[in-house]
């Protein structure tokens, strides 16, 4: 009887272990995910919200306002008073959702305070409203960028290394949110400039020169004595039966590792990449990221890199010199840079700063989290020496800022679409990094005269603001 | 508008109401469980009619809310009479079972009513013609649970009956094959006329009979095999008929009462181990075992096929929160299956999370009462007895709200007290007869003793 007794108080133990699992399930099912959940379109409940619920606001990080909800008769319309200035990354919720707009919707329709907002809405009579969503966007850096990009199609993305905060993001051909549904067919059919695809994301292009600085930072690594690397370019070279040529077929004489960058030169690199092989180039890329997911959380496109243990060395030489078959987006360039700007640490990249309830409480405030460590402290360094030398004294030169210690590097990608795509990714002020810029103009020629001064004008603003 | 306004603003304010509910109702079980140790009988009985103004506040708030919301006269006034109707059951219910089993344990006839009316609400908050059958059925299974002390007295020695149990058992069990329908890709179900019932229910019953009967005399292990195979010819038999839930309820009562029985720890696992072995089987043989795990390992990407039901009860749950939407305010009837197998998703939509997890915690309140029970008992059969009936409460209801929070793979029983289903219902409320039976039995047997 005694062992019977015992037996049953550990069938009870049991039976108070399982109930606990469920509450612990639960729990971590409504703390951890649920957020993530319910954002599920085929969740029934947000489209029934919709119609009864104020959508909030979207704001920049001062305040301003991106994207409302105006009450008009028995209807609710949204709103942007930004127009163009945010059509990619804020999106749109006429015709399916996008940007912000989708991946905010749930906070958007979110009713906190319910109790309090039915109460005072008995004297008011308006609609309950959902909590509103603040950006890290700054809406006089995105709206100076968009200006910087009229007339070109390409892609801007302007990011703070030590946090991860984008501060601005555009696009262009770029549509009028407000216009959408008018407009809807036209842009869809318009194959040509694609206005609806988020080129700062999802657009993904040859990284040309720009691409360098990997192939650099793998030969820092792997390369004890870097620092004795010698070149002499002619301007052009054989390599595997294949033809190699500098910019304009310049022949930049002796050069070590320092100057084929601050250079450019095609003909060291390609040099570089025969001594260093494909294995080593895929390792350090997918290090950076290529084919690999990337730690953002709206739409965006992964970028490409194809090298492998067996690459053959005309595909070796054309990669490491940013050609072959490398496809790459401006955020993911723009995070590269912000990783050598910051010592070597990637911030993840994020847009939603936090959420306000109407009562002006702030919720899910997100802290800048580190990725990790994609170039040890050292080379990160090394590899801003020779990003400052690109400025003072190469290709970088348009990107010189008075009294400002600026890193950048250019790249004038060939692609089969015609004119050179210009490049120019970069950060200021050097020592104490606060703005990382990545710039691509598609066709737009020289990425050092033509993107080089965009990515200048939008680098001093934020160094001025 | 304004009127509209005042009862959303009720609505939203009832939530803080049912979440305070609950909490005492718990927190009373609490100090009564404290207060019956220190004897003070007293301050005991204060806290159980505590408990019991929280049921009867519970009742009465929810068919508030229930009238308010409803549009059409004639509706409400159909809605008032069954509040009224329950008002009057929740009382009898409070008489009758302190009036005919003496000295049995208020905690868990308090628990039970609590759960009944949660359960009836949100019936009634789906559908008002399943309410009007629940509460049927509520008064069908008490009326029979009533009579159980009564049957006993006029047959003493009821362990002596193994046999009669075992036959019974296994008509019941084989009934659907020759008078079944299928229903919801099941075929445990037999229909007479309009009346549809699932033989496992009833069976359940008397399985725990004969296990307790059989196993009240063990002295080796060659005692076992009569009941293991029996057991697991029901296992069996459930599994052919698509059962899988009631069969792995079946096993685990088995193995449970095996194990206290003959403390052999081994033989438990070893159980488990054949369980398993028996689970991967069926996972290669059987078509709707594999759609259920795979439904479970990854219901986003058959989102609206395998996955439907999961997923919808996964929204349910996760959109509102702790303190839900709001009764009437969420949209529970999204969820499929929702007034029996997703009753738990319901409630957690619109009573909230932290009332959710108190139903959970109720539950664990009966299973707690119940093994006090069972350990008071002088007498093994019982002792088994009572143990079978906690474990057949506690493993269904682990079973289905493990599977609407998708902790586990979905097998669809109900959950006892709250889901709909006349069989369900009747039986779950005749287990807890038999429970308070036995501690009833006891107290009164020492009374006279002494």
């Amino acid at each position: 009887m005694i062992h019977f007794k015992k037996n049953i108080k550990k069938v009870f133990w049991l039976y108070a272990l399982m109930f606990s699992a469920l509450v612990g399930y639960l729990l971590k099912f409504l703390i951890i995910d649920s957020s993530t959940v319910i954002i599920n379109t085929y969740n029934p409940r947000l489209t029934a919200l919709e119609k009864n619920i104020h959508r909030g606001e979207i704001r920049d990080r001062n305040g301003e306002v991106l994207a409302r909800t105006v009450v008009n008769g028995e209807d609710l319309i949204r709103e942007y008073p930004k127009g163009r200035d945010f059509s990619h990354v804020v999106g749109f919720v006429q015709k399916g959702k996008t940007g912000v707009e989708a991946y905010s919707n749930f906070m958007l329709l979110e009713v906190s305070d319910r109790l309090l907002q039915r109460v005072n809405q008995l004297f008011s009579g308006d609609k309950l409203r959902g909590n509103n969503v603040i950006l890290t966007l700054d809406a006089d850096i995105q709206h100076r960028a968009r200006e910087l990009l009229k007339g070109r199609k390409g892609a801007i993305v302007v990011m703070e290394p030590s946090t991860g905060k984008i501060l601005a993001m555009v696009s262009n051909p770029d549509f009028n949110p407000n216009e959408i549904s008018q407009n809807w067919a036209q842009l869809n059919k318009d194959e040509e400039n694609s206005p609806l695809i988020n080129r700062a994301t999802q657009g993904l292009y040859p990284p040309g020169s720009i691409y360098k600085i990997i192939t650099a930072a793998s030969a820092i690594e792997n390369f004890e004595d870097w620092q004795n690397f010698h070149y002499q370019c002619n301007g052009e070279a054989v390599f595997d039966n294949n033809l190699i040529r500098c910019y304009n077929s310049n022949a930049h004489g002796e050069v070590d590792l320092e100057k084929a960058i601050y250079l450019s030169c095609n003909t060291a690199f390609a040099q570089l990449g025969t001594e260093l092989g494909g294995e080593k180039m895929q390792s350090i890329s997918e290090r950076l990221l290529f084919n690999r997911d990337l730690p953002y959380e709206l739409e965006y496109s992964k970028s490409r890199f194809d090298l492998t243990k067996s690459s053959e060395e005309k595909e070796i030489v054309e990669t490491t010199m940013g050609q072959g078959k490398t496809l790459v987006s401006p955020l993911h360039m723009a995070m590269i840079t912000s990783a050598v700007a910051n010592g070597g640490i990637l911030m993840k990249p994020y847009i939603i700063d936090h959420v306000e309830t109407n009562y002006g409480r702030e919720k899910n405030k997100q802290i800048p989290e580190k990725y990790g460590e994609l170039f040890s402290p050292e080379t990160a360094n090394q590899l801003t020496d020779m990003m400052v030398r690109v400025v003072n004294e190469g290709t970088g030169s348009q990107a010189k800022i008075a009294n400002v210690s600026v890193a950048g590097k250019t790249g004038t990608a060939q692609n089969a679409s015609g004119e050179d795509h210009a490049w120019f990714i970069g950060f200021a002020p050097a020592e104490k990094p606060k703005v990382v810029v990545s710039v691509i103009i598609e066709n737009g020629g020289s990425g050092g005269r033509v993107a080089g001064p965009i990515a200048r004008e939008l680098m001093n603003m934020v160094i001025n603001q | 508008m304004f009127k509209e306004s005042i009862i959303d603003i009720l609505i939203l304010a009832s939530r803080y109401a049912f979440v305070l509910f609950i909490f005492i109702f718990l927190w009373s079980g609490y100090r009564a469980v404290f207060f019956e140790k220190e004897k003070d009988i007293g301050e005991f009985t204060d806290k159980i009619y505590g408990q019991r103004t929280m049921i009867i506040l519970t009742h009465v708030l929810g068919f508030v809310i229930l009238m308010m919301t409803s549009k059409d006269a004639e509706q409400i006034k159909e809605i008032m009479k069954l509040s009224a109707f329950g008002l009057l059951f929740i009382i009898l219910f409070m008489i009758f079972t302190s009036l005919i089993y003496k000295k049995s344990d208020p905690i868990i006839w308090n628990s039970m009513l609590f759960l009944m009316v949660v359960g009836l609400i949100m019936l009634e908050r789906i559908d008002h013609n399943l309410a009007q059958k629940q509460i049927i059925w509520f008064l069908a299974g008490s009326f029979l649970m009533i009579l159980i002390p009564l049957v006993f007295k006029i047959i003493p020695r009821f362990e002596a009956f193994k046999y009669v149990y075992l036959i019974i058992g296994w008509i019941f069990i084989i009934s659907p094959f020759i008078l079944g329908k299928e229903r919801y890709g099941a075929y445990n179900w037999i229909y007479i006329g309009d009346f549809a019932f699932q033989p496992s229910e009833i069976v359940k019953f008397l399985f725990i009979f004969y296990l307790a009967s059989a196993l009240r005399v063990y002295d080796s292990l060659k005692d076992l095999i009569l009941p293991t195979l029996m057991a697991g010819g029901y296992v069996l038999v459930l599994v052919l008929q698509r059962d899988l839930g009631g069969a792995l309820i079946f096993f685990l009562t088995f193995l449970i009462m095996v194990y206290v029985r003959t403390s052999s720890s081994l033989l438990f696992f070893a159980g488990l181990g054949g369980a398993s072995l028996a689970s991967m089987l069926a996972y290669k043989l059987f078509s709707h075992v594999r759609v259920r795990v795979q439904a479970w390992l990854n219901p986003w990407r058959e989102i609206d096929t395998k996955g439907y039901q999961i997923t919808q009860s996964l929204f349910a749950i996760g959109t509102w929160g702790w303190l839900g939407s709001g009764l009437t305010a969420g949209y529970p009837k999204h969820i499929p299956v929702v007034e029996s197998d997703f009753i738990f998703s319901a409630i957690c939509e619109e009573f909230g999370n932290l009332f959710s997890i108190g139903i959970i915690l109720i539950f664990l309140f009966i299973i707690l009462r119940g093994t006090m029970i069972t350990l008071n008992c002088n007498r093994i059969f019982y002792s088994l007895l009572g143990m079978g009936a906690i474990s057949l409460i506690a493993i269904q209801t682990f079973l289905i709200i493990g599977g609407v929070i998708k902790l586990i793979p979905l097998t669809g029983v109900t959950l006892p007290f709250v889901s709909y289903g006349g069989s369900s219902v009747v039986v779950s409320i005749m287990i807890m007869g038999i429970l308070q039976w036995i501690q009833s039995f006891n107290e009164t047997r020492e009374e006279v003793a002494e």
